[in-house]
């Protein structure tokens, strides 16, 4: 199933926040959004979740439009982490994990449901967590959980197609090895078929786990393609308005290095 | 003759009020457990959408204003049962219109559930106060027991009565348990989970306002209640909606039949109302509350 976007716009109130974007979007790849605050990644990731409505243009998800799926259905194919999470109820990890598998359920969770959580658990380094109070973790565990959550959802039998998992900002408060972590998880999945479209503030880490790197300015696509083709000096400065320096590891990987604009 | 009366008293007045505190402590904790879930704070409760506020209003149009032309026909017409009917009445009403105004583009907005809430308590306060004006001091003092809450309007009939209000929601808040799970979650992310938010939405506000208000429409504001008992059940096998409610219902109804045993005994002959006890209880536990999740409710 992929995701097809045409002439998408979107305005609130008196603001503009997207102004026409056209993508296709295809399962089994890692697709980053990028661009500076402001510029219509959340609104975007947004409006093909189907959490904000009131847009022009089309979504398409596989052979309907958005508004043609079921919720529940749509739920069975993609998940969805939002940027922040406000859970204040002291549900265990191990029970936030399985509120992922709802849209799956028809009775109370099988023995499938509590594998599917042990391995979102084990995926976002929460193992040993499962018994703790959600509410007492530190932001970047809770951030964790809630991506084991997403994963939950999103796993599907081995014969059953791929999810699509949408992640907004998945690794803000994560310390560098759990934001490697979890990109590497998301990477396993996208490996096993997976799509997923994750909004990332850090371009080293966007160049290291993206197929696709999609930058975003003012609501339309700046700049579309492979880490290796736009990650450039040019590119970045228009964008982000800063100055960058990208190079190449001896080991292959590119590395960005970020300075403000002198005046 | 003497085991007849004795026979008579269980049957003709112990017995209805049982099932009477029985049925209507579970419906307060039970509305109170689906309206904390709704609004996804554990301090939450029915009043807070005008449920109580409204079912006053009701009660003092019966019993103050009962002397304008309409109102006397209709109260005249209800007989006895025009004090349930209309602060039934007025909670529903109360209930509609704070729904309403906090409807915007096709969706309840909660925290304008609330303000409504807040607004709509105070204009049914000002009516309230503007009635207590005009009363005499036997219609004040009647009010002022109703606003104390009591069972004493316990009996087969009213118990009959009240029982479409309760015991119907009661079995489908079932129904709601899963969604409230998810909807702890967060809006967005219920609805990342394939849920229909807007439909748990009018269902639990729907439920508890008839549970909620059919309590209040029989027995007058009892407070805490429902506040007290989803705590204590979630202290103890935590916040998974699918035992909270059983759990809830079943020490909901617990603790209002031990409060209105209590009620009768303490101050036998005489009867303490019922809201004063569970008050007495009630609000020090809330405060307790208040303080040990001051941390987390105001990120101090």
């Amino acid at each position: 199933m992929k995701i097809a976007i045409h002439s998408l716009h979107c305005r609130r109130d008196a603001s503009e926040l997207l102004r026409g974007i056209d993508l296709t979007i295809e399962p089994g790849s890692f697709t980053v959004l990028v661009g500076p605050n402001g510029a219509g990644k959340s609104t975007l990731l947004r409006l093909l979740s189907g959490e904000m409505t009131g847009y022009s243009g089309r979504i398409q998800w596989g052979e309907w439009v958005l508004e043609a799926w079921p919720v529940r259905d749509l739920a069975r194919r993609r998940a969805v982490l939002p940027q922040e999470s406000t859970l204040q109820f002291p549900f265990t990890v191990r029970e936030v994990v399985l509120l992922g598998r709802a849209p799956h359920l028809n009775g109370r969770e099988s023995a499938y449901d509590d594998e599917i959580a042990r391995r979102a658990l084990v995926a976002a380094d929460l193992d040993g967590f499962a018994e703790r109070i959600y509410t007492t973790l530190s932001g970047g565990e809770k951030q964790r959980a809630q991506f084991a959550r997403v994963l939950a959802q999103a796993l599907t039998p081995p014969k059953e197609e791929s999810s699509w998992l949408l992640l907004d900002e998945p690794v803000s408060n994560l310390d560098p090895a759990h934001a490697f972590g979890l990109l590497e998880a998301v990477r396993g999945e996208v490996e096993r078929g997976a799509g997923v479209i994750a909004v990332l503030h850090d371009l080293n880490l966007a160049a290291r786990y993206a197929d696709r790197i999609i930058f975003l300015k003012e609501g339309r696509v700046w700049c579309d393609g492979l880490p290796d083709e736009v990650l450039s000096p040019e590119i970045i400065r228009d964008v982000f308005s800063v100055a960058a320096e990208v190079v190449r590891t001896p080991e292959g990987a590119i590395a960005v290095h970020l300075a403000p604009l002198k005046m | 003759m003497r085991a007849d009366g004795a026979w008579s008293i269980l049957w003709d007045l112990r017995m209805p009020r049982i099932l009477f505190a029985i049925v209507v402590g579970a419906a307060l904790a039970a509305a109170g457990a689906i309206m904390q879930g709704l609004f996804r704070n554990p301090l939450a409760d029915p009043s807070l959408l005008g449920v109580s506020a409204g079912a006053a209003m009701g009660a003092v149009t019966v019993m103050i204003l009962n002397i304008l032309p309409g109102v006397s026909t209709i109260v005249g017409a209800l007989g006895r049962a025009a004090l349930p009917v209309f602060s039934f009445g007025g909670a529903l009403a109360a209930t509609w219109l704070v729904y309403r105004i906090a409807w915007s583009e096709g969706r309840t907005v909660v925290a304008a559930m609330l303000l409504a809430g807040i607004a709509v308590n105070a204009l049914a306060m000002a009516y309230i106060g503007g009635a207590v004006f005009m009363a005499d001091y036997g219609q004040i003092r009647e009010f002022h027991f109703w606003m104390l809450g009591s069972l004493s309007a316990a009996s087969w009939g009213s118990l009959v009565a009240l029982a479409p209000f309760t015991i119907l929601p009661l079995v489908l808040i079932a129904g709601l348990a899963r969604p409230l799970n998810v909807l702890l979650l967060g809006e967005a992310e219920a609805g990342h989970l394939g849920f229909n938010v807007q439909r748990i939405k009018r269902w639990t506000v729907f439920l508890a306002a008839a549970m909620a208000g059919g309590a209040v429409a029989f027995c007058g504001v009892i407070g805490f209640v429902g506040l007290v008992a989803p705590h204590l059940v979630r202290l103890s096998i935590g916040p998974d909606h699918r035992s909270l409610l059983p759990g809830a219902v079943l020490l909901g109804a617990a603790l209002l039949l031990a409060a209105d045993w209590a009620a009768r005994v303490l101050a036998a002959p005489a009867e303490i109302p019922v809201g004063i006890l569970t008050a007495l209880v009630g609000a020090p536990f809330f405060l307790v509350l208040l303080v040990r999740g001051k941390s987390r409710l105001f990120g101090a």
